[in-house]
């Protein structure tokens, strides 16, 4: 591919990553829940009426360090940007990692 | 459509995680012709894309919530399997670190959203465009018309729809299997216990109406947004 992430296409993934509390308050504002399918198995206790056993066995499997995106709109916005800046490490790492094992082959082509 | 753990039983998230990880497989040695080191600041760019995306819940007024995933919009611009690569971790990150999507369940996810979702777009999209249109112009400036560019909008805008109505209703299968799949001693299911019936019109009716418009809008907004400012991006190499 070698092609660059130009330097304002960062800075309107930024922008977007500074607005995600919008994405807890506008439901919020309009009154909807979560999505749909997604309830913890004691929410869909409530639903139907009792949790399928295997279910509530499997469902606490992974306690996740920030559950929900953290705690509040600041949690939310915290969460978006540790959440960009750790994807981003990751992805960055692998795409280093599949481009240099062929290094060898490359050099001196360009 | 992040599947929690314990919805599915271990016969249908088995599958789904040795699906998933022979995908892996095939996308790692298609990118390792592909991707250069030069290309690890985009694809972190995508896969961060994609996380942020997902973080903005669109509600039905009084009903559930669901959002965009940037599926398409990351084909687009780093071609369907690295595209499968950045979604696969940013799902992992979502799982790990936010509880968003179980463990258990990470290969449905990933096959649902990261593959399906994004291979449904892309060949949509591709065949809309068509492949020369989005093929030409490799490292040059500018050399798309307006009314290409109008093509190529309404053909990503059309794959986002797509997409994530293909990844909607995979989950809404999977789900909705498994009564049938897993009973207990007392005739109960054991996992998620809505039949396809109630799964699938669950989430195709916001998929369909509402939460595939959001993927269209922010995917053709990106799209042209990038049009403008890094019009090369768009131009696939990834193609050939």
């Amino acid at each position: 591919m070698r092609r660059k992430a130009g330097r304002r296409l960062w800075i309107a993934l930024l922008i977007l990553a500074a607005l995600t509390p919008l994405g807890l308050w506008v439901p919020r504002f309009f009154g909807a829940g979560g999505a749909w399918g997604e309830w913890s198995w004691r929410e869909l206790e409530k639903v139907i009426g009792y949790a399928p056993e295997g279910l509530k066995r499997t469902n606490g499997l992974w306690k996740a360090p920030a559950a929900g995106y953290g705690k509040g709109y600041l949690g939310y916005l915290a969460s978006a940007m540790a959440g960009v800046l750790i994807v981003a490490a990751v992805s960055f790492a692998i795409g280093r990692l599949i481009s240099k094992r062929k290094k060898d082959q490359n050099d001196g082509k360009k | 459509m992040h599947i929690p753990d314990g919805y599915l039983g271990p016969e249908t998230y088995g599958s789904f995680w040795a699906a998933t990880l022979a995908l892996w497989y095939v996308a790692g040695r298609k990118l390792r012709r592909t991707v250069k080191a030069a290309d690890a600041p985009l694809l972190a760019l995508g896969a961060a894309a994609s996380f942020v995306v997902m973080m903005f819940n669109v509600p039905i007024m009084g009903g559930t919530s669901g959002h965009a995933t940037g599926a398409m919009l990351l084909a687009a611009v780093l071609g369907p399997w690295a595209a499968f690569v950045c979604m696969s971790i940013a799902i992992a990150v979502q799982a790990l670190l936010f509880g968003d999507g179980g463990i258990t369940s990470y290969g449905a996810n990933c096959f649902n959203m990261a593959f399906a979702g994004v291979f449904a777009g892309w060949t949509l999209y591709r065949l809309l465009a068509g492949r020369e249109l989005l093929s030409s112009g490799e490292g040059k400036k500018e050399t798309k018309t307006k009314k290409q560019k109008q093509k190529i909008l309404f053909a990503a805008g059309c794959g986002a729809y797509f997409g994530i109505n293909v990844s909607a209703l995979l989950t809404a299968l999977e789900l909705g299997i498994q009564p049938i799949l897993e009973k207990g001693a007392d005739g109960r299911p054991l996992y998620s216990p809505f039949p396809l019936k109630v799964t699938v019109p669950a989430l195709m009716a916001g998929h369909l109406t509402l939460f595939g418009f959001a993927e269209a809008a922010f995917t053709v907004l990106g799209i042209s947004y990038i049009l403008k400012s890094h019009p090369e991006l768009i131009y696939g190499e990834h193609l050939k």
